[in-house]
């Protein structure tokens, strides 16, 4: 556990001097010339790697990111009314509160601006939909999909949330909130971020929903950094239905079965349009009339699924990927 | 320096003698100086890390995330990046052990 002890000299190494000159003490009222900022999401957990900006009174500008606390200090700045800017968007920030400064006084922070620029448009890559998207770049989701630069999107794709590698997503103009707050405080704001849902239906081998069934369900984000796992039971319906951090990336889902627990992998946000082949033939696979290959081919086996599918849910069966097929896959598959 | 890491690494400094474990912080401070950390304090929780993770930590494709938050663009104070890295750390494990007993706790009930 080699972080357990990094706390722990972590902590230990604050009596340490933060000057970046050692020669020169800090002053013992460095707290009054500080300010920390604090973001959490809608649940209260630490919004962390949020880029921000800070003008001081004396019209300094300083950039950072939150850190793994969802806050940031900084210390030896102009006493007065500071300029907080998130690089959110109107409506995905809101401000909270104001309380004592928390943290020990550190060295000076360096004035700088923020590097980043705002895009115009983003391309989607396996495993982004809009909640993705509007996650990265600080937007609601909404305020990017009812944009009017994604009209042709929207009519193309029934849902956000469902989106191809290569689709094209316009960005809006982002508007942040500048918030007047003072130094010698800790400012907390709240992300008014979109989570997304994780859903998956279970059912006994009698084909009947499986109720109140024990679940373990463990994330990680694409570069493998694990996310908090979460625990609970199946509904009466037999759903798993949880909000998720939009940047999880493949899961494992633990079930319990019996004295036996199973473990399945899943990778998130993977599911095509139903529109396209591989978005029917995943489908089809989760609803057990499929058992090949996810690889976007037309093969003999797709059709077959597909005409067996047509015909139990009374369409003709044709075994072409028809608009109407499509729609249907999407309402029976619940997504 | 020596005395704080003796202190709080002892499995991983134990087997350095003193000249030994002297030419390790000089080597990470060299290190630490590239990354524009100047403070006292910054530089001994930058020894933290190398002691922890190794002083080519840059080059492991693992630990490749520590240097790319050391050179963050987008958080120009140094002293900031690295808080920001070893709160991330501090983060990762504490999640990891929650996870890991979760887990332990899920196979286990019956």
């Amino acid at each position: 556990m080699p972080a357990d002890g990094l706390q722990r000299a972590h902590a230990a190494s604050s009596d340490f001097n933060a000057s970046k000159d050692p020669a020169v003490e800090q002053c013992p009222i460095k707290a009054a010339q500080a300010i920390e900022i604090e973001l959490i999401d809608a649940d209260g957990r630490p919004v962390k790697d949020q880029a921000f900006e800070v003008e001081t009174a004396d019209k300094r500008r300083y950039a950072g990111k939150t850190a793994a606390d969802g806050a940031c200090r900084l210390d030896g700045i102009a006493e007065g009314a500071c300029i907080v800017r998130f690089k959110l968007d109107r409506g995905a920030c809101e401000f909270l509160e104001s309380v004592a400064l928390r943290a020990a006084a550190g060295g000076d922070a360096t004035p700088g601006k923020s590097a980043d620029g705002d895009p115009t448009q983003h391309i989607i890559a396996e495993g982004e939909c809009i909640a993705t998207v509007a996650a990265r770049y600080g937007y609601q989701p909404d305020a990017i999909w009812k944009h009017d630069g994604n009209q042709r999107l929207r009519q193309s794709r029934k849902s956000g949330y469902v989106l191809d590698k290569g689709d094209v997503l316009t960005l809006p103009v982002k508007h942040p909130i500048d918030f007047a707050k003072a130094t010698g405080k800790r400012h907390r704001f709240r992300a008014v971020a979109a989570n997304t849902q994780f859903q998956l239906y279970l059912m006994t081998a009698a084909g009947e929903p499986r109720r109140g069934g024990a679940f373990l369900l463990e994330l990680r984000r694409a570069n493998g950094a694990e996310l908090p796992s979460i625990e609970g039971e199946t509904r009466a319906d037999g759903f798993i239905d949880v909000p998720i951090p939009p940047d999880a990336d493949k899961g494992t889902l633990r079930i319990r079965e019996g004295e036996k627990a199973r473990a399945v992998e899943t990778q998130l946000g993977r599911l095509l349009p139903s529109s396209t082949v591989n978005g029917a033939q995943r489908r089809l696979h989760n609803l057990a009339y499929y058992r090949g290959a996810d690889d976007g081919q037309l093969n003999a086996d797709t059709k077959r699924a597909l005409e067996e599918f047509q015909l139990d849910y009374g369409l003709k069966p044709t075994g072409e990927l028809d608009d109407e097929t499509a729609d249907l896959l999407a309402k029976v598959h619940c997504s | 320096m020596t005395s704080h890491l003796r202190a709080h690494f002892p499995a991983e400094v134990g087997e350095l003698d003193d000249a030994e474990l002297a030419r390790n912080i000089e080597a990470a401070l060299q290190v630490a100086t590239r990354y524009g950390l100047r403070s006292e304090r910054d530089r001994c929780r930058f020894i933290n890390i190398t002691t922890l993770y190794g002083l080519e930590f840059a080059d492991a494709p693992e630990h490749r995330w520590m240097h790319q938050m050391l050179i963050e663009p987008a958080v120009p104070d140094p002293a900031q990046r690295l808080e920001r890295l070893c709160l991330e750390l501090i983060e990762r494990e504490r999640v990891a052990t929650q996870n890991l007993q979760a887990r332990e706790r899920f196979l286990r009930a019956r």
